[in-house]
C-alpha cells in the first residue's frame, strides 16, 4: 500500500489561533518557525509565525494528514500560494476581537480566492467569548454578501472538539456520502 | 491564621486543565491555598492535578503519569476511583481542595514509607541471600549440589526470607517519625501501629497538634476563598453590591454554580395575577424588579442547595462530548443515547426506500401520507412557540424580554444575544417542559426597560453562565425537545429543504449524524426521506435537524415541482457515480476524530 499525503490548511490573521488549533488536534509535536515579533503584531503576541506552522494527523502507518499553518502577516504572503498547492481544503480563522473582521474575512477570501474556487473553505470565528461586537449571524451576513459557500462556526482553538468539528465540516463538505 | 501554621505546601504540577480553570486554581493557590500548595513544574512536583473531563486528560494520565506513582488529585464530575488519586467531583469547593490535600499528604507519606519498605526489603534480601550464598559455600555437605546451583542464581535467597531482626520490626515507625518530623506535615501519615517506635509519645503528641492544626487549616480556608464575586468582577462598584455566598464556590469548573432561584417570594404574586390573564401579555414594565441585593444574595445562596439539576447539566455536558453512535440492541442506552431518545424521539421510520423511490418519481401513497400526520405536532401547542415569538421580538425590537411560566423564568437579552434560564436546559425536567402541552393563561412576557433592572439581570447572568445560553443554542435545543423527531403540521413531506446557512454546531446540543446532514441540506436541497435514505441513517435524525434549523430559520423550502420528464436528482444518482476518490481516507480520518 503506498503512503497517501494529504493536506490541509490553516490560514487567517495574526492572532487569529492558527497555531494553536494545529496543536490541538496534530499528532505530533507541531514545528513552528516563530520569530519575535517586531511590528504592530507585537502588541497582540510576542511571538509571531514567520514560514509556517507543521502539524500532523497520522492515520495508521501509511495515511498522513499534514497541517500547515500559513503565517498572518500579508508581507509573508508568498508562502500561501505555496502552501495551498494541492491541498484538500482551507479553513479560516478569524479573530473576533480584532477592529474589523468582516475586513479579514475580505481580505483572505480574496487572496485565497483561486483555491476557494476549486477546494473547500470552512471559516472559524475564535475568541467569540471575549468580544460580542458580532454575532456569527453577521459573519453569515458578510459571507453571504462575498458569495462564499462555507460553514462558518464560533471555536475555541484551543478545543480538539471544536477544530475536529471544522475539519469534519470540510470533509462532510467535499463529500457528503462519506461515513466515519 | 493560615500563616501561623508552619505546614509546607505539597508542590503540584497542574497538568490538563483549561486555562480558564488553570488560573482559577493559579490564583487559589497564591491566596488562600498557598499553605497548602505551590505550583511546581513536572520534575520537582510531588503531586498532579488534572481535569479528567478535559479532552485528552484521560489518556494523557494513564500514558504518561500513572506509571510515575505521584499521587493525583483528579477534578471530574463523577468519582474516579483510581489508585493513588484523590477524586474530587466538580464543582469544586475549597474545603473539598483542602480536604483532597490532606488526603494527597496521607498518600505522599503512604507512598514514602512504601517506597522505603520496598527498599528495605530488598536490602534484606540481598542480604540474606549473601548470608545463605556464604554458608551454602562454607557448608557444601549439607546443601548439596542442587542447591547450590539454586543458590548462584540467587533464586533460593528470593524464596527464603530471614526473620527480621529487632532494628528491622521498628524500622517503619521510625520512617514514619522521621518524616512528620521533616515535613512538619499536619495529619496522622499512616495507619500503622507505632507502639514499636523508638520514640513513640514524641510522635504522638506532633500528629495530634497537627491534627488540630489541620481541622482550623480546613476552617479558616473555606473562610478566606476569594468571594465568587471577585474573581468574576473588577470594578470596585460592582463588588459594593454585597453578592455574596456564605458557602463560597471556587468557579474552578468552565460552568460556575451560580444560578437563579425561582422561588423569590416578591415575585408569587405577580405571577399569580398573571396566570389568571387569558392571554400572553407584553407588559410595558410594570411588573416588580429583583433589584435588591439581599434578595439576590438570598437567592444564590439557596441555589447552593440545589444540586439535583446542576448534576443532570453536569451529566449533559458530558454526553456532548461523547461520540454519537446507534444504540445495539440488547445493551443498555448509555446517558448520550438517552439524551438523543429526548432530543431526536425514538419513532421508527416510516418510509422504505420503495416510498421514496415512488416519491422521487412524483407519487406519494396515502399509507405515508398517513404515517406523516400521525407522527406530525402543533407548534403552537407548546411553550416553544411563544419562546421564538419573544427571541423575534427582542431582537426586532432591540428588548430585553422576561418570560414566566408557571415557576419558570426566562430572560431575552438582545444585547448579550444570549438566553438566560433560572434553571437547565439539559434536564429532564425541561424535556418535559417542552414536550407537554402548555397553557397560554400560565404565562406572562414583559418588556423589561428599566435601566436598574436591565443591569441587575445582567449581572445575574455574568455570573449564571451555566443557565445562560446563546439564543442559537437554547432555540436548538428547546425545538427539538419539543419535536423530538416529529414534523411540524405544516411541512409537506415532499418538499425540498436547502439549507442557507450552517447552525453553529460547536456551539450546538450533539445529535448523531448532524455534520452529515448539515452538509447534504447545504449542497444537495433534498426533501428529509430522501436524505436520510442517501445518507442510510435514521430517519428520525434528519426530522430532528429538520426542526433545529426550521426554528433557527435557517432553511428555504422549495416546493417539489412534478414535471414530465423529471430530470433525476442528486439522491437518486448512484454512489458509484459521486467522487469517492479519497472516500476511504476520509472515513478513517473521520473515525480518528470521532466524527459520528
Amino acid at each position: 500500500m503506498a503512503i497517501t499525503n494529504k493536506k490541509i490548511i490553516f490560514t487567517g490573521p495574526v492572532g487569529a489561533g492558527k497555531t494553536t488549533a494545529i496543536e490541538s488536534i496534530s499528532d505530533i509535536a507541531i514545528v513552528s518557525t516563530n520569530e519575535e515579533a517586531s511590528d504592530m503584531t507585537r502588541k497582540r503576541k510576542p511571538q509571531t509565525t514567520v514560514a509556517m506552522d507543521y502539524g500532523r494527523i497520522n492515520i495508521g502507518q501509511k495515511e498522513k494528514i499534514h497541517l500547515y499553518g500559513t503565517p498572518g502577516q500579508e508581507r509573508f504572503d508568498f508562502m500561501w500560494e505555496i502552501l495551498t498547492e494541492g491541498a484538500l481544503g482551507l479553513i479560516l480563522l478569524l479573530d473576533s476581537s480584532r477592529e474589523n473582521p468582516q475586513q479579514d474575512l475580505r481580505f483572505y477570501t480574496q487572496s485565497f480566492q483561486s483555491f476557494i474556487d476549486k477546494g473547500q473553505l470552512v471559516i472559524g470565528v475564535t475568541r467569540f467569548d471575549e468580544c460580542k461586537k458580532h454575532t456569527l449571524d453577521d459573519y453569515r451576513q458578510w459571507a453571504d454578501y462575498l458569495g462564499l459557500s462555507a460553514p462558518i462556526f464560533s471555536v475555541d482553538a484551543r478545543e480538539r472538539l471544536d477544530v475536529s468539528y471544522l475539519i469534519q465540516a470540510l470533509l462532510y463538505s467535499l463529500d457528503p456520502g462519506v461515513a466515519a | 491564621m493560615l500563616d501561623t501554621i508552619k505546614t509546607k505546601p505539597i508542590k503540584i504540577e497542574i497538568l490538563d486543565i483549561s486555562p480558564k480553570n488553570k488560573a482559577v486554581l493559579e490564583f487559589f493557590f497564591n491566596n488562600s491555598g498557598k499553605s497548602l500548595f505551590k505550583k511546581s513544574n513536572q520534575d520537582n512536583a510531588d503531586a498532579f492535578i488534572i481535569d479528567y473531563d478535559f479532552p485528552g486528560a484521560k489518556e494523557n494520565w494513564q500514558k504518561n503519569y500513572a506509571a510515575q506513582k505521584k499521587p493525583c488529585i483528579i477534578f471530574s464530575f463523577k468519582k474516579v476511583d483510581l489508585p493513588n488519586t484523590v477524586s474530587v467531583i466538580k464543582p469544586i469547593k475549597a474545603k473539598a481542595l483542602a480536604d483532597a490535600g490532606a488526603e494527597l499528604r496521607k498518600m505522599m507519606a503512604l507512598n514514602d514509607v512504601k517506597a522505603e519498605q520496598s527498599r528495605e526489603t530488598v536490602s534484606k534480601q540481598e542480604q540474606s541471600a549473601t548470608e545463605k550464598k556464604r554458608q551454602l559455600h562454607a557448608e557444601p555437605a549439607i546443601a548439596g549440589n542442587d542447591n547450590a546451583i539454586e543458590a548462584d542464581t540467587g533464586l533460593l535467597a528470593i524464596e527464603e526470607e530471614a526473620p527480621l531482626t529487632e532494628t528491622e520490626k521498628t524500622s517503619f515507625p521510625q520512617i514514619n517519625a522521621k518524616l512528620v518530623q521533616d515535613e512538619n506535615v499536619s495529619f496522622n501519615p499512616v495507619d500503622l501501629d507505632t507502639s514499636g517506635a523508638e520514640n513513640p509519645g514524641n510522635t504522638a503528641a506532633k500528629t495530634g497538634d497537627e491534627e488540630t492544626s489541620i481541622e482550623s487549616l480546613l476552617d479558616e480556608l473555606s473562610a478566606d476563598m476569594p468571594d465568587v464575586e471577585e474573581l468574576f468582577n473588577d470594578t470596585p462598584e460592582e463588588n459594593e453590591t454585597g453578592l455574596t455566598s456564605s458557602n463560597p464556590v471556587i468557579p474552578v469548573v468552565n460552568n460556575p454554580v451560580l444560578t437563579l432561584d425561582t422561588s423569590a417570594p416578591s415575585k408569587d404574586k405577580s405571577d399569580k395575577s398573571a396566570s389568571t390573564t387569558p392571554h400572553i401579555m407584553l407588559e410595558e414594565n410594570d411588573g416588580e424588579m429583583i433589584s435588591s441585593d439581599d434578595e439576590i444574595e438570598a437567592l444564590l445562596q439557596s441555589i447552593q442547595q440545589r444540586t439535583d439539576e446542576k448534576e443532570q447539566q453536569l451529566e449533559s455536558i458530558e454526553q456532548k462530548a461523547a461520540n454519537a453512535k446507534p444504540v445495539k440492541p440488547g445493551r443498555e442506552p448509555t446517558k448520550a443515547e438517552k439524551r438523543w431518545a429526548l432530543l431526536c424521539g425514538e419513532i421508527d421510520d416510516i418510509a422504505d426506500s420503495n416510498d421514496i423511490k415512488n416519491m422521487q418519481s412524483g407519487s406519494v401513497n396515502s399509507l405515508l401520507r398517513t404515517k406523516v400526520r400521525n407522527i406530525s405536532y402543533n407548534t403552537k401547542n407548546h411553550m416553544f412557540s411563544y419562546f421564538l415569538l419573544a427571541i423575534k421580538q427582542a431582537k426586532r425590537h432591540l428588548q430585553v424580554i422576561e418570560m414566566r411560566y408557571l415557576n419558570r423564568t426566562m430572560v431575552i437579552d438582545h444585547a448579550l444575544n444570549c438566553v438566560y434560564c433560572d434553571r437547565t436546559i439539559y434536564s429532564d425536567s425541561f424535556a418535559k417542559f417542552c414536550s407537554e402541552p402548555s397553557n397560554q393563561a400560565d404565562l406572562t412576557m414583559r418588556i423589561i426597560k428599566d435601566e436598574d433592572e436591565i443591569r441587575q439581570y445582567r449581572k445575574i447572568i455574568g455570573l449564571a453562565q451555566d443557565t445562560t445560553y446563546s439564543m442559537e443554542s437554547f432555540i436548538w435545543t428547546a425545538s427539538l425537545l419539543t419535536s423530538r423527531g416529529r414534523l411540524p403540521q405544516q411541512l409537506e413531506i415532499t418538499d425540498k429543504i436547502k439549507l442557507k446557512h450552517w447552525p453553529d454546531l460547536p456551539r450546538l446540543e450533539q445529535i448523531p449524524h448532524a455534520v452529515r446532514i448539515a452538509a447534504v441540506f447545504y449542497k444537495h436541497p433534498g426533501n428529509l426521506l430522501e436524505v436520510a435514505n442517501w445518507l442510510h441513517i435514521p430517519q428520525r435524525y434528519v426530522f430532528a435537524f429538520y426542526n433545529g434549523v426550521l426554528a433557527l430559520d435557517m432553511i428555504e423550502v422549495q416546493k417539489a415541482e412534478i414535471s414530465k420528464t423529471p430530470e433525476p436528482s442528486f439522491f437518486e444518482i448512484e454512489e458509484s457515480t459521486e467522487k469517492t476518490k479519497n472516500r476511504g481516507l476520509f472515513s478513517r480520518l473521520l473515525t480518528k476524530l470521532g466524527a459520528s
